[in-house]
């Protein structure tokens, strides 16, 4: 009777896991791709300095959030998002700046598909 | 090369605390789908210790949920035996009093070959001698032997079903012509025999297709 508790206890430890992680997960992308959104409106207005802070503010942010994302996302799929993450600061400090809005497009996109990517759809699911 | 050494003890850690939670049946005693779930078991354990790519979890999580699956369906099975029956099966009775059963045989999709070398096994060499033979829910045969004087010599399959068998044919030292008079004595054609044994003294033992359809 003791291992059939421990059985109930280890899937709902599971359960537990799998809510906790896509919530979490939500809401970090939702405040990661919000940064994009206002680098990307700096951007357009012409404030360089302020759009290169939030950038980086935006790579730190990542970095530390995929610290807990590895736990559970493949980790392929998180390194090719922390690739384009970081090339934003530089393309705007260093780089062709007509190719910012592309990378950062390109960086939300990829976001958006991670936010979908643990979600318990019948698509996922199959 | 450290990360994948940390990575397979953490696993191998987990691995043993969740075969101690699923208990202490033997390899041999584990039913089809027990089996099926230690197979898996292993083979999820392997993929987070090779590819320091995947997370550790994608390999934990699985074996957590089939671990306690398993332990949750085993309580089920243990409370209704109907549940029971669905998953695991009856033992099917194979022989009794020395007659076989084709009809158990064709359900348990056996041939007769099969049945005799796992008969052989368990030191039977002839069906007469079998009281009882129950193919278990684990795929084993039990057998409960008739008690009799112990037998001199062992009835080898000399045709199984339908077709002669030449190394029982060699052991016992049969020709075609005994078996072919011995069929013509019963009335039986060679490819309605599903079973002809024969001893070293040529004692037979004939069973027909369809006979004995319990």
């Amino acid at each position: 009777m003791k291992r059939v508790v421990v059985a109930i206890v280890l899937l709902l430890l599971v359960c537990v896991g799998c809510v906790v992680s896509i919530t979490a997960q939500r809401a970090v992308l939702d405040d990661l791709t919000s940064q994009t959104h206002a680098m990307e409106t700096l951007f357009k207005n012409g404030d360089i300095p302020g759009a290169v802070a939030v950038a980086e503010a935006f790579a730190a942010d990542y970095t530390h959030s995929t610290r807990y994302f590895a736990l559970f996302l493949p980790h392929n799929i998180l390194s090719d998002i922390e690739k384009s993450v970081v090339s934003l600061p530089a393309i705007l400090e260093h780089g062709e700046h007509k190719d910012f809005v592309a990378e950062v497009y390109r960086c939300r996109l990829l976001l958006q598909n991670l936010q979908k990517l643990e979600l318990p759809t019948l698509q996922n699911i199959l | 090369m450290a990360i994948t050494a940390i990575r397979t003890a953490i696993i191998y850690i987990f691995l043993i605390a969740a075969l101690r939670i699923t208990g202490k049946r033997q390899l041999g005693e584990l039913q089809p789908i027990e089996l099926v779930v230690t197979l898996l078991i292993s083979d999820l354990a392997s993929v987070p210790m090779q590819e320091s790519g995947a997370p550790l979890l994608s390999g934990l999580i699985p074996i957590a949920v089939l671990v306690s699956l398993e332990l949750i369906l085993s309580a089920l099975m243990m409370k209704s035996n109907t549940l029971s029956t669905i998953i695991s099966g009856n033992p099917i009775v194979v022989i009794q009093n020395g007659k076989l059963s084709q009809k158990a045989l064709r359900k348990l999709r056996l041939t007769v070959e099969d049945l005799m070398e796992t008969l052989r096994q368990q030191d039977v060499f002839d069906l007469r001698e079998v009281q009882y033979a129950i193919a278990e829910t684990n795929g084993k045969i039990s057998v409960f032997k008739v008690k009799k004087p112990p037998q001199t010599s062992a009835a080898v399959p000399v045709v199984n079903d339908g077709k002669l068998v030449q190394w029982g044919m060699e052991m016992t030292g049969v020709t075609e012509q005994w078996i072919s008079t011995t069929l013509q004595k019963h009335g039986c054609p060679l490819s309605e025999a599903l079973l002809l044994t024969a001893d070293d003294q040529h004692h037979a033992y004939l069973i027909r297709k369809g006979e004995n359809k319990t």
